[in-house]
């Protein structure tokens, strides 16, 4: 009896919750499009104000770049910190706050750094507080994630082992000069290198094992950036002030918040203004397009999504993939399973258009991606994957209305997808379906869509039941596919093995892809394997979409996010 | 104390016993007057057999995505209109009735059945095994219930078929209540005389249990499985809402509802959620207002 009235009391108070939700949302609407229509007329800018922008997980509070762990602290240190190099439009790497000269050898590099920018304590850059952040991150007690960005230093793993005191690859040459040298001649090295300072003298007099838990990274963090903490309240918001002698200039804004919300009620929250900038996913926009007040910007992303298909297992002691399955050997079969997809169609279905269809894993925006018309485009066309299927021996033996192998075996596929949006039972209908239709009999793997943690799981562990499973990877700005796709990648998730494209991947970062043209060359070959070889099906590449209140200006939005130059934003309100 | 107590029940009995009607007559005779239950009974039948028999008519395939079909209104091509995917939604809510029914008619069973024999042990024999019993059935009742379902679920998966997981679960999870009733009822009939003369005539122990003390707790237990129904169905739709019942490709009215955490969905395209939302409310109120109806029609001390 207790339990019944429970449950019937938590589903009127979901029911009523929906419509609270419903009436809140359409009045505010009313009042708040009369209110736009006259301030757009009048755009000018205003000083200082105050703009929040939307999280829908809370960040954990590290402000500290070699310590933090979720993406939300990333997104604050953005506006907090400061980075040696940035990143354009292009995903190419710019000096920032110093710039580089690269020696003969292409072993050193000297870096020079600007004179005159102050931490938001008022103390002044050096390049003592980036040796401090390099010989922190080396040291054996450091207890942070990123040991792998000062790795390739010069006797930085001697540093980590506990044979040398100090980095030996590091030189300071005067306070606004270092040289760093590296332990191998690697294309990428810059771009795999820390590039974030630590603040020397606010840090000073704490242990390496006590800093990611210290005072001074969690309450009072001290940055670079245009702005900096105010107030933390955990779990809720952190509240941002501007930095008036940041380096490029004073910034705009008085004050940024960046407050905690529930994806759920994400629309509303940008429609009654609470919110004024925010990342949204597909499903959002054609709501927030009517919105008046509301701009919707999109842009080519490094992100994409595509279906592994698994060819091997992972030795993880040796740390090799070795290609022991044959289930997927045959090319003509991994065609026809990309030619039954209709990919266009799922993009509009379940991502609001908001996708693009592309044959590679290389997502378009990078310099390096192949031009589309060397590439074979696979449109949708399910009687050519009959044909190929056909062709390689897939028939229907036993006639029931599914194909058997080559030898007259049953075949058949178990595709796995993890859970979270609404949208994903459909997407992965969708493919389960398109496979079926062309006689590939194709099951969900488990039965149900696999919960997100257990199902990274499984894919690192190589479990059985993904035979194909769906993937969506975020590339970062480093062009360079191999931590994907190389030959023993641990994220090589199919076990993919073939000798080209080791041969590729390797070349593209040798020293003569120093020179640009012929590393993109490379990668356009390594594109035109992969388009051929298709090891994992290319679904599409994400578009990635913010909401923004348009009384903010100023905002520069790129392939990397949107937190170029904040001190730029501005109000017109 | 115990001896008044017997010769009253006894003689309660007795009475009954010399009318022309039996208890189960009268309690029917007075059921079908009470309107509400009888419209309550009606409508929970014409469920079932739409259930049952819907899907022979239907014609349209329940989990096909069509992409030329999404989120399309109500029309007299798709009576309630089309899902997100492109599925009729008239459809889906007629198999979603067999699987939200199914889960429910199935756990119901299980839960009494398992309710009713560690009940019915703990409470005729009393003493050590009474102990025994009831620490295990506040151990059951102690789980925090939704957690557990979804943990065990995830465990589950892949190893039991998709729907009896989750009747599995929910059943082993949910008979503690009726257990506790049952052994107080048992506790307090084993006293009467009836029981008192089965025992000296050496009546074994589980044939006194089955033929003399369960038919005078019937009245309880069917109760308790009426309300145990509206239980489990609405778990049922809450743990698919969740996202962690029903197998997503399999159509339950909880499964249907999951598309509402959509924030679009939950605002402009109310003919997808409201037909599962309304079938589950109107299916928890008439199987209430049924239990009620029983439990008036069955208690001898009321007068309707």
């Amino acid at each position: 009896m207790k339990k019944k009235s429970f449950w019937l009391i938590s589903l009127l108070l979901v029911f009523s919750m929906f419509l609270a939700a419903c009436n809140s949302g359409n009045e505010t609407s009313g009042n708040e499009k009369d209110g736009d229509k006259e301030e757009a007329n009048t755009g000018e800018p205003v000083e200082g104000g105050k703009v929040t922008l939307a999280v829908t997980t809370a960040p954990e509070g590290v402000f500290e770049y070699a310590y933090y762990r979720s993406a939300v602290d990333a997104q604050i240190l953005e506006f907090t910190g400061g980075s040696i190099y940035q990143v354009n439009d292009d995903l190419e790497y710019e000096p920032d706050l110093a710039s580089w000269e690269i020696s003969e050898d292409k072993l050193t590099y000297t870096f020079k750094f600007k004179e005159g920018v102050k931490w938001h304590n008022g103390e002044e850059l050096t390049v003592e507080d980036w040796q401090f952040a390099l010989e922190t991150m080396a040291d054996p007690a450091y207890d942070g994630e990123r040991f792998n960005y000062v790795e390739g230093i010069k006797g930085a793993k001697a540093k980590k082992d506990g044979k040398a005191d100090s980095i030996e690859g590091i030189k300071v040459i005067d306070d606004y000069t270092i040289a760093i040298t590296f332990e191998e001649m690697k294309l990428n090295n810059l771009e795999n290198l820390w590039s974030y300072p630590m603040p020397k003298k606010h840090f000073e007099g704490i242990a390496v094992a006590d800093l990611g838990e210290s005072e001074q990274v969690r309450t009072n963090p001290v940055g670079l950036g245009p702005f900096k903490v105010k107030s933390v309240k955990p779990g809720e918001y952190v509240e941002l002030e501007k930095f008036a002698d940041y380096y490029k200039g004073e910034p705009k804004l008085d004050n940024i918040v960046v407050k905690v919300i529930d994806a759920s009620v994400a629309n509303g929250a940008l429609q009654n203004g609470e919110v004024d900038i925010m990342e949204v996913i597909p499903n959002q926009v054609e709501e927030l397009e009517k919105m008046d007040h509301i701009s919707v910007e999109e842009t080519t992303g490094v992100g994409y999504s595509y279906i592994g298909l698994r060819f091997g297992h992972r030795d993880q002691e040796a740390r090799t993939n070795k290609d022991d399955i044959d289930k997927f050997k045959n090319k003509d079969l991994r065609h026809a399973l990309l030619y039954a997809i209709d990919r266009q169609a799922m993009i509009d279905a379940f991502l609001a258009g908001k996708g693009k269809v592309f044959n590679t894993v290389i997502p378009s925006t990078f310099w390096i991606a192949a031009d589309e018309s060397e590439l074979n485009q696979y449109e949708y066309n399910p009687e050519k994957a009959k044909e190929l299927l056909a062709g390689a021996g897939y028939k229907d033996v036993d006639g029931d209305g599914f194909v058997e192998d080559p030898d007259g075996e049953p075949f058949s596929i178990s595709f796995g997808h993890y859970a979270g949006n609404a949208t994903f039972e459909g997407r992965a209908q969708a493919i389960i379906q398109s496979w079926n239709d062309i006689g590939v009999k194709t099951e969900l793997a488990t039965g149900s869509l696999i919960e997100f943690n257990l199902y990274n799981d499984m894919k690192t562990e190589d479990d059985e039941a993904l035979e194909a499973f769906f993937g969506s990877w975020s590339t970062g700005s480093d062009p360079d596919p191999s931590g994907l796709w190389a030959n023993n990648a641990e994220w090589n998730f199919g076990r993919w093995v073939n000798e080209e494209n080791d041969k590729l991947l390797n070349d593209a970062l040798s020293e003569k892809a120093f020179d640009k043209d012929y590393r993109k060359e490379v990668y356009v070959e390594w594109q035109k394997l992969f388009n051929e070889e298709i090891p994992a099906i290319p679904l599409w590449e994400n578009l990635d979409l913010y909401g923004i209140n348009k009384r903010l200006q100023g905002v520069h939005i790129n392939a990397v996010g949107f937190q170029t130059n904040t001190h730029e934003w501005y109000v017109t309100e | 104390m115990v001896k008044a107590s017997l010769n009253t029940d006894g003689q309660v009995l007795i009475k009954n016993k010399q009318k022309q009607f039996s208890p189960w007559k009268l309690a029917r005779k007075k059921f079908l007057k009470n309107k509400i239950a009888m419209t309550s009974l009606i409508v929970f039948v014409s469920f079932v057999l739409i259930a049952v028999f819907g899907p022979l008519f239907t014609t349209q395939d329940i989990t096909r995505i069509n992409f030329m079909s999404m989120n399309l209104p109500p029309s007299a091509e798709h009576w309630f209109g089309t899902d997100t995917n492109g599925r009729d939604i008239f459809t889906r809510m007629v198999y979603g009735a067999r699987t939200s029914l199914l889960i429910g008619l199935s756990c119901m069973t299980f839960i009494i059945v398992i309710g009713t024999i560690v009940g019915a042990i703990a409470g005729y024999n009393g003493g050590k095994i009474d102990q025994i019993f009831m620490r295990i059935t506040d151990f059951v009742l102690n789980f925090p219930f939704l957690v557990f379902v979804i943990v065990l679920n995830t465990i589950l998966v892949g190893k039991v078929s998709g729907v009896w997981t989750l009747i599995l679960v929910i059943s082993l999870l949910s008979w503690g209540g009726v257990a506790r009733i049952v052994r107080s009822r048992f506790l307090s009939e084993k006293e009467n005389e009836y029981v008192l003369a089965a025992k000296s005539i050496g009546t074994r122990p589980i044939k006194i249990i089955g033929k003399h003390i369960l038919p005078n707790v019937a009245s309880t237990i069917i109760v308790q499985a009426t309300l145990m129904l509206a239980v489990t169905i609405v778990a049922e739709a809450g743990l698919s809402f969740l996202g962690s019942g029903v197998p997503a490709n399999i159509p339950s009215w909880g499964n249907m509802l999951f598309e509402a955490r959509d924030s679009d969905v939950l605002r402009n395209k109310t003919w997808i959620w409201v037909p599962p939302a309304a079938a589950i409310t109107i299916t928890i109120l008439a199987i209430n207002f049924i239990g009620e109806g029983i439990k008036d029609a069955l208690n001898p001390k009321s007068r309707r």
